[in-house]
């Protein structure tokens, strides 16, 4: 049986302004203000701005996901200041207990950990484990080192590479929520690395073989052996990552040798490639890593001078267009 | 399509949105100077932040200055801090 709609069609809806981008999604409506048919089209990924940090940093500690992020340590002054992030702002926490920069990190907002870093002192061997409300000491790395990737979680983590790269850039340890072992070392020595994934599933990619070398290089680990994959399109070190071995992302940065520019590039892991995606707003290097390939967090980090600027990853994303006619 | 220039202030979030993004160039710099498309989009965005427009000669002088600040602070550090971290350089404003 005909009805009223299949005769007349559907009735498009007149609104004085346009809704919140994230409520017309597959919508048409006739904006009356303006006079013009609009649509809600989905876009690919792109970075919006964050809440600002606290206090201007780089190359901290970070865990978490974009919307329950933790930070912690970092540079300027080898700072112990924590925070969270909640998806709109930052807010202080307790203070970690030894401070430095250039850290592994490794889980959530009430289950952290952190290692290694560096500081006046030297390279630290240090891992501090986050409950949520404080920091606790607990076992220390067999190697001190600094500028490590962020892999796995508070009770599973690795702690990759690392500098100086001629001594420890390969090196692995594995953490198996009590203490650190030496397990297979990469096959490319680096420092300034990101990464992504988990314990036994795990992804680093970029950093530097030397002060002015930045690297493309990708390797995935299965749990046992690493395997070099495809490179990224950007060489870049001290840049910052996150996600899965089959879903990763990477930004930031600084790089290609031999001028360490910071970077804007951002590229996303299929699980075979990287294609390079849209830019951050803002080059920086330092920044944090959290999140995962369609929702990351990139805080902080350092394009001139230490930054408070955050800008969050979203993907896809979606936009109000005008129905235009030609 | 050229750039246009601007001074505006990062609040935090919503300052630039993904729709923003999605509409037209942007990228920041140095001095809170931000190059951005020059469309109906992008000039939108600056009132909405309350810009202050500037000619690419001008936003560029601001970069370079605060460039040069950074510099002369490097020039002064210790030998550990300039292996640690790059000088930075000044570049063309896109």
């Amino acid at each position: 049986m005909a009805t009223y709609k299949g005769i007349k069609g559907f009735k498009v809806q007149s609104l004085a302004s346009d809704p919140t981008v994230e409520d017309t999604v597959g919508k048409l409506w006739y904006n009356t203000a303006s006079a013009v048919l609009k649509y809600s089209a989905l876009g690919g990924g792109a970075w919006a701005s964050g809440g600002a940090m606290i206090a201007a940093k780089y190359n901290m500690g970070s865990a978490g996901t974009q919307t329950a992020g933790l930070a912690s340590h970092g540079n300027p002054g080898y700072t112990l200041a924590s925070s969270t992030y909640n998806g709109s702002s930052w807010t202080a926490v307790n203070d970690a207990l030894t401070g430095r920069y250039g850290l592994s990190g490794a889980g959530s907002t009430t289950a952290a950990l952190v290692a290694g870093g560096w500081s006046p002192a030297g390279a630290h061997n240090n891992t501090e484990s986050w409950d949520g409300t404080n920091w606790t000491e607990v076992s220390e790395l067999n190697t001190a080192r600094q500028y490590l990737p962020n892999n796995g979680i508070q009770t599973a983590a690795l702690c990759v590479g690392g500098a100086p790269a001629a001594s420890n850039g390969r090196l692995n340890e594995s953490w198996n929520g009590t203490s650190w072992t030496e397990i297979t070392e990469t096959t490319t020595g680096r420092y300034g690395m990101a990464g992504a994934g988990v314990q036994t599933d795990a992804l680093v990619f970029g950093g530097k073989t030397q002060p002015n070398a930045t690297q493309i290089l990708t390797e995935k680990w299965d749990g046992s052996t690493w395997t070099e994959v495809g490179d990224l399109n950007n060489a870049r070190g001290t840049l910052s990552g996150c996600g899965t071995t089959s879903a990763a992302l990477a930004y930031g940065g600084a790089g290609p040798a031999p001028v360490d520019v910071p970077n804007i590039q951002t590229e996303q892991w299929n699980g075979a490639s990287w294609t390079s995606v849209a830019n951050m707003a803002n080059s920086a290097y330092g920044r944090s890593s959290i999140g995962t390939s369609t929702a990351a967090l990139a805080g902080g980090g350092t394009p001139v001078s230490p930054t408070t600027v955050t800008e969050e990853w979203n993907d896809p994303t979606y936009a109000i267009k005008t129905v235009t006619t030609s | 399509m050229a750039n246009t220039y601007c001074v505006a202030t990062n609040w935090g979030k919503g300052f630039v949105t993904h729709q923003d993004r999605n509409n037209f160039y942007l990228s920041g710099h140095a001095g809170n100077v931000w190059a951005v498309g020059n469309n109906p989009a992008g000039i939108g965005w600056i009132n909405r932040v309350s810009g202050t427009g500037k000619l690419k000669a001008e936003a560029q002088a601001i970069v370079d200055g605060k460039i040069e600040e950074v510099q002369a602070v490097w020039d002064a550090s210790s030998a550990e801090n300039k292996d640690e971290h790059f000088r930075p350089e000044k570049y063309t404003l896109p």
